[in-house]
C-alpha cells in the first residue's frame, strides 16, 4: 500500500521471526516461534464470538455454505472448533494433555453427533475440522462457545482462546498471544455484557483494536417479532449501533445478518421448494392459520397435504420469518424455482455484504493482521526469555512496530474510532475512509467506484494529499492532530504514487502537483457523497 | 375510582371490625380503636402491585399490552422502555407523568397529566434520551375488569441494556410488590446474568412467576422451558414458568377467538393474577381477623376481671393477685431486657454488621476487577465505557446487598413477632383462672397463627404482626454518584501512539496509576455513601418495628391495668350490683357474638385456603399429565 522503498511488512516480520528462531534454536521458546512463523503462511484466522445463542454456529455454516457445525435450540457449542480448508473431511481433537488424535466421523457424517472417543468435552482444548471448501481457503474460521453461559467454564474457554485475559489466568503479566487474527462479534441487541467482552478482547492490552473486530447484528430475521419488515428493522438498528460511539470504539461496523436464512439458502433442497409450493397453492386462509404460531405450523391438523413431520423439519430450517418470506416470494412470482428462491433468500440474508466486508476489511489486510499477530508472539517470547543475543531482535521489533506505516495506519484508525482526536465529523469520516475502513483498495479509500479510471484516482489522491498536508502544517492544529495528519499524508503519498505508476505517468510530471490549485473544498464534498453505498455495492 | 364492590367476606370483616371499634370505645380504649381503624386500611386499600421485570427486548411491554388488550406501553423493534410505567384502573383512559425536581432546587418533584397519545414519547428511550426530562414514572389509567380489583401493573425498563442504570430504583421498590413477573423470551435459555438477577429479586419479593414469551416464534420453546426449569431448580429458585405469546393473544383479541386466546397461554397468567389478588385479600382478611381477636382478648381482660370478682367475691384476692402478676408481665415487656427487645436489638445489630461486611466484600471484589481491567487496557481510551461499567457493577452489587438486608430484616421481624406473641398470649389469657378450657382454646388459636407466621410468608406475616407496611427505602444516592475523571486523562493525552515505545509505556503506566487512584477513591466514596444509606435504612426499619411493637406493649399494659382496677373496684363495691352484672353480661354477649363472627371469617379463610391448595394440586397434576401425554408440550 505504501511506498515501494521498504520491503513489504510481512517479509520484514518473516525475517525477524526467522532470525528469532535461529537465536532461540533448541530452547524452550522455539515451538512458540515456529508456530508464529508457520502462522504467517497460513490463512487468516477469524473467530466467531458472542453471547450464547447469538447464532455463531449458524453463521459459520452460512459462511461455509454447509451444515458443518452443530446447531440446536439449547446451548450447543461446547468446544472451540477450528474449520480450515483441507483435502478431505477430517476431525482432529486436541486434548489439553496428550497428543492430538483423529476422530471417526459420526453416523451422519457431520459434527452433530461426533463421538469424542471417551474424552470429556472440558478436556478437549479444541477440535480442528478439515473440510475442502473454497470459503475456507482465504480464512480459517473458529467457532466458539458463547459468553454469558450458565456454565462459566465455557465462557472462559472462549475468552482464553481470544486472549482476553481471564482473571483466573495464573500468569497475568503475560497474556497469551491471541489465537485469532480477527473477530466477528455477533450480538442480538447490544447488551452490557457485549461491551464488556469487546473491551476485554484485545491481544496487546495497551492497544485496543476495533480494527480487527467486525460487529454482526445476528438473528436479524427475529427482530421485530419476525414481521415482514424484520430485516428493515434490523438494518435500522444496525445503523444505530454503527453510529453509537460506544460501539464504534469497539468494532469497525455493525451489519445485520439472518444466519438461518443464509444457511438455508445455501443448502436449499428441491423437496423443500416443493413443500413451499404446496403451501403457496393451498387456500390462503388455511395457510394463514397454520402460520399463526410455530406450534400450529408444526403440529396442527390441516387440509394441506404436508405431514406434521415434514412441516416441523421445514420450520427448523426456515424459521417463522423464513417461511413467511419464502411464501411471499413464491406468491409474487419472484421465486419460481428452487434456485431462484435460494438466490432471493441469500440476497435478503445480509450474508453477501458480510462476506464482502470480511474480504475487504480482513482478507485484504490479512498481511498486516497476521504480521501483527506474529510480532506479538515474538515480543512475548523476547520478554519471557530475555538474553543479550536477543537485544538486536528487540530493537528490530521496536523499529518495525513503530516504523511500519501499516501499523501507524491501523493505530490511527483505532484512535479515530475511539473518538480521540479533535476533528470535525466530516474530517473524521474522510480520514477513516482514506485509512481503509470501507476497503483497502485505492478506489475505495478515495471514495471512487471500483472501476474508476486511473486519471480520476490520480486526481482524488492529489486532493486527499493536499487536504491532509494543509492540516498537518496548519499552525492552529493541535499536536496530535498534526501527527495524525502526517500519517494520512503518507498514506496519500502512497496512493498517489501507486496511481501514477499504474497510470504510466512519469512521476515528475504529475499534473498539477500535490499543492496546486486542487483545493480540498469542492473535492472533498464530492468524495464524501454516497461513497459508502458505492463501496458496499461492489463485489 | 369505580372499583369492584368488596367481596362478601370483606364486607363481613368490615362490619365486625366496626363493631369491635365501638366496643373498644365503650371501654375507653382509644388505643385499640385506633389500631383497628388502621387495620381497616388493609381491607379498603386493595392496591395489588405486580412488577414486570427482565432483560431488555424480551417483550415486557408487549406482555402488558396483550394482557390488557390495549396498546398502552409503546413497543418498538429497537427502542426500549426507559422509565417505569404504572398501569392501573380508571373509568376512562388517562395518563400522567411524575418528574423529579431539578437537582439543587430541593423541591419535591411534581406530577402533571399528559395526553395518552403522548405516552410513547415520554417512556421510550427515543423520546427522552438519557432521561433529560428527569421523568420518574408514567401512570396510565384504563378501564379493564382485570384491574378493577385494585391490580396495578408496572412495566420496568429492562436490565442490561446500554445506559440503563436507573432501573436500580425500580427494583428497589420490589419489596412493596405483591408479585413479580420475570420475562425471558423463548429464543434461548436463561443466561448467567438473568439467573443472578432472579436470585436478587427472590430476596426482595418471593412471589415470582417466570414468563417464557414469544412462544409463537420459536418451535422449540418447550425444550427451552424444560432447560430453564432445570437451571432454576439447580439455582434453588423454585418458581413456575408460564409460556405465552403476546402476538397470538393480540390476534385472538382482534378476532374474539376464544380458542386462540387459550392457545396464547394468557388464561393461565390471568388465572395466576387472580390468585394473587385473591391471596392479597386473604392476607388482608387474615390480618384483620388477628387484630380483631387481639382487641377482643384485651377488652375481655377488664370485662372478665370485673365479672369474675362480682360473681365470686371470695376469690377476689386470688383474682387480683393474678391480675397483678399479669400487669407486671406486661410492664416487663417495656424493659429493654425483655425478650422481644433483645431479639430485635441483637437481630438488627447482626444485620448491621453483616450488611456492612457484605458491602465491603462486594466493593472490594469490584475494585479488584476494575484494577485488573485498568491493567489490561489504556484508561485514556476507554474511560467513558469503563466508568459506565464501574457504575453498573457497583449498582448491581449494592442491589444484591440490599436484597440481603431485606431478607434478613424480614426474618428478624418474623422472629420478634413470634416472641412478642408468645408474651402477649401469656398476658391476655392469664386471667382465665376459672376457665382453663377456654384458655386452652384461645391458646390453640394463637399458636396456629404463630405457626403460620413461622412458615414465613415474608411481608404478609409482618403486616399481620403489627398492621403496618415496612418501608424499605432504596439507597437513594446510588444514582447520583459520578466517577471523576482521573487527572491527566484529558482528550489531548489520547494520542501517545507516535513516540517511542518505552516512553509510551511510561505514559501508559502513569495513566493507569492515576486511573487506579481515582477508582479506589471512588469505591471508598461509594462505601461511605452507600454504607451510610444502608445504615440509615436499617435504623429506619428497626425503629419502625420497635415503635409498632411498643404501641402494642402500651395496649397490653393498659389492658392489664384496666383489668386490675376493674377487679379492685368490683371487690370494693359491697352491694351486689345487679345492674352492673346485667351490663357486663350484655357486653359479654356482644363479645361472644363478635367472636362467632370472627370464627365465621376464619372458617371462610380456611375453606378458601383449602380451595386454593386443591386448585394448585389439580393444576400440577394436569400439568404433569399433559407433559406425560404430549412430549411436545403443546398447551
Amino acid at each position: 500500500m505504501t511506498g515501494p522503498a521498504a520491503p513489504p511488512l510481512i517479509n520484514r516480520v518473516r525475517g525477524l521471526v526467522h532470525r528469532a528462531c535461529q537465536i532461540y534454536g533448541g530452547g524452550p521458546a522455539l515451538p512458540d516461534l515456529q508456530t508464529a512463523a508457520a502462522r504467517l503462511d497460513e490463512p487468516l484466522r477469524v473467530a466467531l464470538a458472542g453471547r450464547i445463542k447469538a447464532g455463531k454456529s449458524t453463521l459459520l455454516n452460512a459462511l461455509v455454505g454447509q451444515e458443518l457445525a452443530a446447531t440446536d435450540a439449547g446451548e450447543c457449542t461446547r468446544i472451540v472448533t477450528w474449520f480450515r480448508d483441507g483435502h478431505t473431511y477430517r476431525v482432529m481433537a486436541h486434548p489439553r494433555q496428550g497428543p492430538p488424535r483423529q476422530l471417526p466421523p459420526g453416523p451422519t457424517g457431520g459434527l452433530l453427533d461426533i463421538d469424542l472417543q471417551g474424552m470429556r468435552a472440558e478436556d478437549v482444548e479444541r477440535l480442528v475440522v478439515d473440510w475442502p471448501s473454497p470459503a475456507l481457503r482465504t480464512m480459517t474460521l473458529i467457532d466458539t462457545p458463547g459468553m454469558g453461559s450458565l456454565s462459566a467454564e465455557l465462557s472462559r474457554k472462549t475468552e482464553s482462546m481470544l486472549g482476553a485475559s481471564g482473571e483466573e489466568d495464573d500468569d497475568e503479566t503475560e497474556p497469551k498471544a491471541s489465537e485469532a487474527d480477527a473477530v466477528v462479534y455477533l450480538m442480538r441487541h447490544v447488551h452490557a455484557a457485549d461491551v464488556r467482552f469487546l473491551e476485554s478482547f484485545r491481544d496487546d492490552p495497551a492497544e485496543r483494536r476495533p480494527i480487527n473486530t467486525l460487529g454482526v447484528l445476528a438473528r436479524a430475521d427475529e427482530v421485530g417479532h419476525g414481521r415482514p419488515d424484520a430485516l428493515d428493522s434490523a438494518a435500522k438498528i444496525a445503523g444505530r449501533y454503527r453510529d453509537d460511539p460506544r460501539v464504534r470504539a469497539l468494532c469497525q461496523t455493525v451489519m445485520p445478518v439472518a444466519g438461518l436464512l443464509a444457511v438455508t439458502a445455501a443448502t436449499l433442497r428441491e423437496d423443500e421448494f416443493r413443500a413451499i409450493n404446496v403451501l403457496a397453492e393451498a387456500p390462503e386462509a388455511d395457510v394463514e392459520r397454520l402460520l399463526l404460531s410455530a406450534d400450529r405450523f408444526a403440529t396442527a391438523e390441516t387440509e394441506i397435504s404436508l405431514n406434521p413431520g415434514l412441516r416441523a423439519a421445514l420450520l427448523d430450517r426456515y424459521g417463522m420469518f423464513g417461511l413467511r418470506l419464502s411464501l411471499r416470494l413464491v406468491h409474487s412470482g419472484v421465486a419460481t424455482t428452487a434456485g431462484a428462491l435460494s438466490r432471493e433468500l441469500l440476497a435478503r440474508s445480509g450474508l453477501v455484504p458480510l462476506r464482502e466486508a470480511l474480504i475487504s476489511r480482513f482478507a485484504a489486510r490479512a498481511d498486516v493482521l497476521k504480521a501483527r499477530s506474529a510480532l506479538l508472539a515474538t515480543e512475548s517470547v523476547l520478554r519471557r526469555y530475555p538474553f543479550p543475543a536477543a537485544d538486536g531482535l528487540r530493537h528490530e521489533l521496536e523499529v518495525i512496530n513503530s516504523g511500519a506505516h501499516e501499523f501507524a495506519e491501523v493505530r490511527l484508525l483505532d484512535t479515530l474510532r475511539g473518538g480521540g482526536l479533535m476533528l470535525t465529523p466530516q474530517e473524521r469520516a474522510d480520514a477513516e475512509r482514506v485509512l481503509g475502513v470501507d476497503g483497502v483498495e485505492p478506489a475505495a479509500r478515495l471514495a471512487l467506484p471500483p472501476d474508476a479510471p486511473q486519471q480520476e484516482i490520480v486526481k482524488a489522491a492529489q486532493a486527499t494529499l493536499a487536504q491532509w498536508q494543509r492540516r498537518a502544517e496548519h499552525p492552529a492544529s493541535a499536536r496530535d492532530v498534526r501527527e495524525a495528519a502526517r500519517v494520512l499524508v503518507r498514506t496519500g503519498e502512497g496512493l498517489l504514487m501507486g496511481a501514477l505508476q499504474a497510470n504510466g505517468t512519469p512521476m515528475g510530471q504529475a499534473p498539477g502537483g500535490p499543492m496546486s490549485s486542487h483545493g480540498g473544498g469542492p473535492m472533498s464534498n464530492r468524495w464524501t457523497g454516497g461513497g459508502h453505498d458505492r463501496v458496499v455495492g461492489c463485489s | 375510582m369505580a372499583q369492584q364492590a368488596p367481596s362478601a367476606a370483606v364486607g363481613h370483616a368490615l362490619e365486625t371490625l366496626d363493631m369491635t371499634v365501638k366496643g373498644a370505645k365503650a371501654y375507653q380504649r382509644e388505643d385499640l380503636a385506633e389500631r383497628l381503624t388502621r387495620a381497616r386500611r388493609l381491607l379498603t386499600d386493595s392496591t395489588i402491585t405486580v412488577h414486570v421485570v427482565g432483560e431488555f427486548k424480551q417483550g415486557k411491554s408487549s406482555l402488558i399490552n396483550a394482557l390488557l388488550t390495549a396498546p398502552i406501553c409503546p413497543v418498538d423493534d429497537d427502542i426500549a422502555t426507559s422509565v417505569p410505567t404504572e398501569v392501573r384502573y380508571a373509568d376512562q383512559v388517562a395518563a400522567s407523568a411524575s418528574f423529579d425536581s431539578a437537582p439543587g432546587s430541593g423541591g419535591p418533584g411534581w406530577t402533571e397529566p399528559i395526553s395518552p397519545s403522548d405516552i410513547a414519547s415520554y417512556v421510550s428511550e427515543a423520546g427522552n434520551p438519557g432521561n433529560s426530562r428527569r421523568l420518574k414514572a408514567v401512570t396510565v389509567g384504563i378501564d379493564r375488569p382485570l384491574l378493577s380489583g385494585g391490580l396495578v401493573l408496572i412495566d420496568t425498563p429492562g436490565v442490561g441494556g446500554l445506559g440503563s442504570v436507573h432501573n436500580a430504583t425500580t427494583i428497589g421498590s420490589l419489596p412493596q410488590s405483591h408479585a413479580v413477573l420475570f420475562v425471558s423470551d423463548a429464543s434461548q435459555e436463561l443466561t448467567y446474568a438473568e439467573l443472578r438477577f432472579l436470585r436478587t429479586v427472590q430476596d426482595l419479593c418471593p412471589n415470582i412467576v417466570m414468563i417464557l414469551s414469544k412462544t409463537d416464534l420459536y418451535p422449540h420453546w418447550s425444550r427451552i422451558r424444560d432447560l430453564n426449569a432445570n437451571h432454576l431448580r439447580r439455582a434453588g429458585v423454585e418458581i413456575d414458568i408460564i409460556p405465552l405469546s403476546s402476538e397470538i393473544r393480540q390476534i385472538a383479541a382482534r378476532s374474539a377467538d376464544q380458542a386462540l386466546n387459550n392457545e396464547s397461554g394468557f388464561p393461565v397468567l390471568v388465572n395466576r393474577l387472580h390468585q394473587t389478588i385473591g391471596n392479597a385479600e386473604r392476607v388482608a382478611l387474615d390480618s384483620t381477623v388477628t387484630h380483631v381477636i387481639r382487641a377482643l382478648d384485651q377488652l375481655d381482660i377488664a370485662i372478665a376481671a370485673e365479672r369474675d370478682t362480682l360473681v365470686d367475691p371470695q376469690n377476689a384476692g386470688r383474682i387480683i393477685a393474678t391480675l397483678e402478676r399479669t400487669k407486671q408481665r406486661a410492664d416487663a415487656l417495656r424493659e429493654r431486657s425483655s425478650k422481644w427487645q433483645l431479639v430485635l436489638q441483637d437481630g438488627f445489630a447482626d444485620i448491621n454488621s453483616d450488611v456492612e461486611f457484605d458491602l465491603r466484600q462486594r466493593s472490594r471484589a469490584v475494585l479488584h476487577e476494575a484494577e485488573a481491567a485498568i491493567d489490561d487496557g489504556d484508561p485514556a481510551k476507554n474511560w467513558t465505557e469503563f466508568e459506565e461499567w464501574l457504575r453498573q457493577r457497583l449498582a448491581g452489587e449494592a442491589l444484591e446487598n440490599y436484597g440481603m438486608f431485606v431478607r434478613r430484616a424480614k426474618e428478624v421481624a418474623a422472629q420478634v413477632g413470634e416472641h412478642f406473641e408468645l408474651a402477649e398470649s401469656q398476658i391476655v389469657t392469664a386471667r382465665d383462672v376459672s376457665a382453663p378450657i377456654e384458655k386452652l382454646r384461645d391458646f390453640t388459636v394463637d399458636s396456629a397463627f404463630v405457626e403460620k407466621k413461622a412458615k414465613g410468608a415474608g411481608l404478609a406475616a409482618m403486616q399481620k404482626g403489627y398492621g403496618g407496611v415496612l418501608m424499605f427505602t432504596m439507597l437513594p444516592t446510588m444514582l447520583g454518584l459520578a466517577v471523576p475523571l482521573p487527572v491527566g486523562l484529558a482528550a489531548g493525552a489520547l494520542i501517545g501512539g507516535f513516540g517511542f515505545k518505552e516512553q509510551r509505556k511510561q505514559q501508559l503506566e502513569r495513566r493507569r496509576n492515576e486511573a487506579k487512584t481515582t477508582v479506589r477513591r471512588f469505591v471508598d466514596e461509594f462505601n461511605i455513601q452507600i454504607g451510610k444509606d444502608s445504615r440509615d435504612a436499617i435504623r429506619h426499619v428497626q425503629r419502625e418495628l420497635r415503635n409498632a411493637w411498643s404501641d402494642r406493649v402500651s395496649e397490653l399494659q393498659r389492658s392489664a391495668a384496666d383489668g386490675l382496677s376493674a377487679a379492685q373496684q368490683a371487690a370494693q363495691s359491697t352491694e351486689s350490683d345487679a345492674s352492673a352484672r346485667e351490663r357486663l353480661e350484655g357486653d359479654q354477649k356482644s363479645m361472644t357474638m363478635l367472636r362467632a363472627r370472627v370464627a365465621d371469617l376464619q372458617s371462610h379463610l380456611e375453606r378458601a385456603q383449602a380451595a386454593v391448595e386443591k386448585a394448585q394440586a389439580e393444576q400440577r397434576a394436569r400439568d404433569l399429565a399433559a407433559a406425560a401425554a404430549d412430549p411436545q408440550g403443546v398447551a
